[in-house]
């Protein structure tokens, strides 16, 4: 077994259509090692949730192999199966008439937990997530929030070495989407691997070691969460307002700072800058670049991860890759 | 991280599974409406019905209750277990199900059991409640191959619901197609009507459904004593329904997971 807990190499999936194919995937190659978090990002339909599928045995590739830590997963499905938690979320895939615990147990038993301590088991992975108190309640009466908990308590119920997590955080509130991040990171502190898909850049920024970005059925980034950060070319964004003559960047200047955006209304200017690597001295060089100007107000903004996929979204965009699954005829 | 489960723990683990599945299932079943229509109601209007004209003797009692009983199980299982891979389907479950560490086939096979034991159950409370109702002189001359029949019928009535579940599986229209299998049976399945009644180029009809062979040796044993021909009709039959819906549940997984349709609705 090699040391990877998730190994995808040359993957591909095509699904056939009327009137043609639609390539959702085609040649990912990509590695999680145990105990990371990667986060996988991408837009719609770039292939995120049908890589997820594929690892988690229930969609069959078209081309390439993907292993669980070491398990193929088109050949070898109960060992991936049982080494595999999965969090695919949304309102469905629960049964709506039965309690909170009795779809708890049953998901349990089939994730290979036996008789023995689930009980036990039940009752933690319940307080875990908040549920306890509802646990012997329909299903059918909890909010969205509370079936995406009964999700996460299924995908982690048999302590899983692998845990693929898709939107995990949707429908849940403020407070309990932090809970989640928290209950998250203490599985990377267990060594557990997660691939995690998400909208929300705040999951992947709290938690993730590396990005990979997914477009049009390729990676098109894979990069530590650090250096994703410094794909967008900037770290902050300075937004200036004054009267008079807005100020003019020199040479020396626009190796630092560039100018994002510029207004000017009735004798009052608003001035946008990028600054390109934040540090103690930058104020010193945003004090040379506003001298001479009659200033109303500063505000920093730190660069967002939403910022940074934002520039690379527009980059692929500009690329010709919208992430969008091809249709070829 | 632990190794390969060695056969032992297999076998326990399958057994563990199934059984979870069964008691699983007998919960959801739990006021179910298609249940209590088929199970509870159906046997009590075909039995006031069929003793209304004239009051059978008592040999002649046990066969109509029998038929009675195997027509509304009939009913029972295309609504119930027959529905348990359509509701898993609607419920977005069916793809959990199917990628639990144990075969699919435990689970679906354990499902159409609790369905199976909750419309028997139904149907035998109904049943006695309406003979005691009517004071119907029924007589049990053979309990324990009367127990025997009974044993055959929750086990076929299992792997026939679970090949039914496979068959709607395979199309979006398993509602449509319960609604339409059930009445041919009850017409052609030679519980109410008796086979020679009917044309004779649909007379292989009956001979294909278990329950109806399970209904001659269920009337034997009520009567004049138990044959062991129906009754290996019967387990042949039964045999036959699990192997057709266990390769057919493959088949309809590999398909699905082929074209991505698993968690389709």
């Amino acid at each position: 077994m090699s040391g990877a807990a998730i190994e995808v190499e040359g993957l591909g999936r095509t699904f056939k259509v009327r009137g043609g194919d639609v390539v959702a995937l085609k040649d990912v190659n990509l590695t999680v090692g145990q105990g990371e978090i990667v986060g996988l990002l991408g837009s719609n339909g770039a292939g995120k949730t049908t890589l997820t599928k594929i690892l988690a045995t229930l969609l069959l590739p078209t081309g390439g192999t993907a292993r669980v830590l070491g398990h193929d997963v088109t050949s070898d499905l109960r060992e991936v199966r049982r080494l595999t938690g999965v969090v695919l979320g949304g309102e469905r895939g629960l049964y709506a008439k039965l309690t909170g615990r009795e779809n708890l147990r049953f998901f349990a038993v089939l994730a290979g937990v036996g008789r023995r301590g689930l009980v036990d088991r039940l009752e933690a992975a319940l307080d875990h997530v908040g549920l306890a108190d509802v646990a012997d309640r329909a299903v059918e009466t909890y909010s969205k929030g509370m079936r995406q908990r009964l999700h996460l308590a299924i995908g982690m119920i048999n302590e899983p070495p692998v845990l693929l997590l898709d939107e995990p955080t949707v429908g849940l509130d403020p407070v309990e989407a932090e809970r989640l991040r928290q209950d998250v990171a203490v599985l990377r502190s267990r060594g557990t691997s997660v691939l995690l898909t998400s909208h929300l850049l705040l999951d992947i920024e709290r938690l993730a070691d590396r990005v990979v970005i997914l477009a049009d059925g390729e990676v098109a980034a894979d990069v530590e969460v650090a250096e994703f950060a410094k794909l967008a070319g900037y770290t902050a964004i300075v937004t200036v307002r004054g009267t008079g003559c807005p100020p003019v960047l020199d040479g020396a200047q626009a190796s630092r700072f560039a100018v994002d955006d510029l207004t000017e209304a009735s004798g009052l200017w608003t001035l946008r800058l990028r600054v390109r690597d934040w540090s103690v001295e930058s104020f010193g060089h945003l004090g040379a670049v506003l001298g001479g100007a009659t200033i109303l107000g500063v505000d920093v903004a730190p660069l967002r991860l939403e910022d940074v996929y934002s520039h690379v979204a527009a980059q692929l965009a500009a690329n010709g890759r919208t992430g969008v699954g091809e249709v070829r005829p | 991280m632990t190794g390969p489960p060695l056969l032992g723990d297999r076998l326990r683990g399958a057994a563990w599974t199934f059984l979870t599945a069964a008691r699983t299932e007998q919960r959801s079943m739990r006021g179910n409406p298609l249940l209590l229509v088929n199970a509870g109601f159906l046997p009590v209007v075909l039995l006031v019905i069929a003793v209304e004209a004239q009051r059978p003797p008592a040999d002649r009692a046990a066969q109509i209750v029998t038929s009675v009983m195997l027509t509304a199980l009939w009913g029972s299982t295309v609504w119930t277990s027959g529905g348990v891979l359509r509701r898993e389907r609607t419920y977005g479950t069916l793809a959990r199900c199917v990628c639990g560490v144990e075969s699919p086939t435990v689970v679906l096979f354990g499902k159409s059991l609790g369905a199976t034991l909750y419309g028997v159950g139904t149907i035998l409370v109904a049943t006695v409640a309406t003979v005691l109702a009517l004071r119907l002189p029924v007589a049990l001359a053979h309990p324990f191959w009367l127990a025997v029949g009974l044993l055959v019928v929750v086990v076929s009535a299992t792997t026939l619901g679970a090949l039914l579940s496979c068959l709607f599986l395979l199309t979006r229209n398993g509602l449509l197609w319960s609604g339409a299998l059930m009445y041919p049976v009850f017409v052609l399945g030679g519980l109410l009507i008796p086979q020679d009644v009917l044309p004779v180029w649909l007379r292989w009809v009956p001979q294909l459904l278990s329950l109806r062979w399970i209904n001659e040796f269920l009337s034997d044993a009520a009567g004049p004593g138990p044959s062991a021909t129906p009754l290996a009709v019967a387990v042949a039959l039964t045999v036959a329904y699990g192997v057709v819906a266990t390769r057919t549940y493959r088949w309809s997984i590999d398909k699905a997971r082929q074209r991505g349709s698993l968690d389709h609705a």
